[in-house]
């Protein structure tokens, strides 16, 4: 069933659309992801099956689902922690998921123009920042987190540190992603010259990726396999 | 040679006939089965409804 138009709604709403419907939520197809680089039905479906869970070090898990039409299935939606924090949540995900998740202070999002809340996770802090309350972002975390696959993860993070990708490098994850600006060797590294973008930060530019702006890597060999298939000459 | 039922939501055809073309070529040939729409659906994300246009109308080609 190709769906026509979606991509501005979103296929979270087009599934409960389709649920509503009893309209079959494992045959839609948005069509601007069939016009993504690296797209075949088969490679999407296998996606769509494979209920991938991503922890994130900020916004590109979400991003990336949004892009692709795959639900959420994990609480590293719309927020961030440094790169020194995710490593270590990485490094013991189930003992962190299973500390409180407790509201520490609110911090103020210049580019949003709103205040968002700062939660802290046993010894890491997480910054909710597109969320306006701490109480939806309270909500969400636990809601989210309830629905992780654990026997399909995927982590990703980005950093300029060459120690830090090293050590991410170092963790027991399959699927493992570490977008840096510079070349390395390393299995998790995925490089991005960042001559090819105008952001500033490279989290922003590793992120235009995630929005479906610029496509660096064939996202869905990323996302099923953990494979690495360059999409541009860099 | 794929089959798909086509399912418009909303007035945005920037994407239709890139993915037509694409998954005609994939699947050596592609058999629209049909066409359908819910009105409600065409949301935006303000929650106004959409004028809907019959897909004819949509920009980037009918069936």
């Amino acid at each position: 069933m190709l769906v026509v138009g979606a991509k501005e709604i979103g296929m979270s709403r087009i599934t409960q659309a389709a649920r509503q419907l009893r309209l079959p939520e494992d045959k839609l197809l948005g069509d601007w992801i069939a016009c993504i680089p690296g797209f075949t039905l088969d490679k999407y479906r296998k996606l769509q099956r494979s209920r991938l869970s991503i922890f994130s070090m900020n916004c590109f898990g979400g991003l990336i689902s949004n892009s692709l039409g795959l639900p959420f299935r994990s609480p590293f939606v719309n927020m961030f922690l440094s790169a020194q924090d995710f490593v270590k949540f990485a490094r013991a995900p189930r003992v962190y998921l299973e500390e409180d998740f407790e509201f520490q202070e609110t911090k103020f999002y210049h580019n949003g123009n709103h205040d968002y809340p700062v939660f802290k996770l046993g010894n890491v802090v997480v910054s909710m920042l597109h969320y306006y309350t701490k109480e939806d972002a309270f909500a969400k975390w636990h809601e989210r987190k309830a629905r992780i696959n654990w026997y399909n993860l995927l982590a990703v993070m980005c950093t300029e540190d060459e120690k830090i990708l090293e050590q991410f490098d170092a963790l027991p994850y399959g699927k493992k992603i570490c977008f840096v600006p510079f070349k390395s060797d390393l299995d998790s590294a995925y490089y991005i010259n960042r001559k090819l973008s105008k952001q500033a930060a490279f989290t922003e530019v590793a992120n235009d990726f995630a929005k479906a702006f610029v496509f660096y890597y064939d996202p869905f060999d990323m996302l099923l396999y953990g494979k690495k298939t360059p999409l541009i000459d860099m | 040679m794929l089959k798909a039922l086509i399912w418009v939501v909303s007035n945005d055809g920037r994407f239709f006939n890139g993915a037509i073309n694409i998954l005609e070529r994939q699947h050596n040939g592609l058999e629209l089965v049909g066409v359908t729409a819910n009105a409600p659906i065409q949301l935006a994300k303000d929650g106004k409804k959409v004028t809907f246009l019959p897909l004819d109308k949509v920009d980037g080609g009918g069936l």
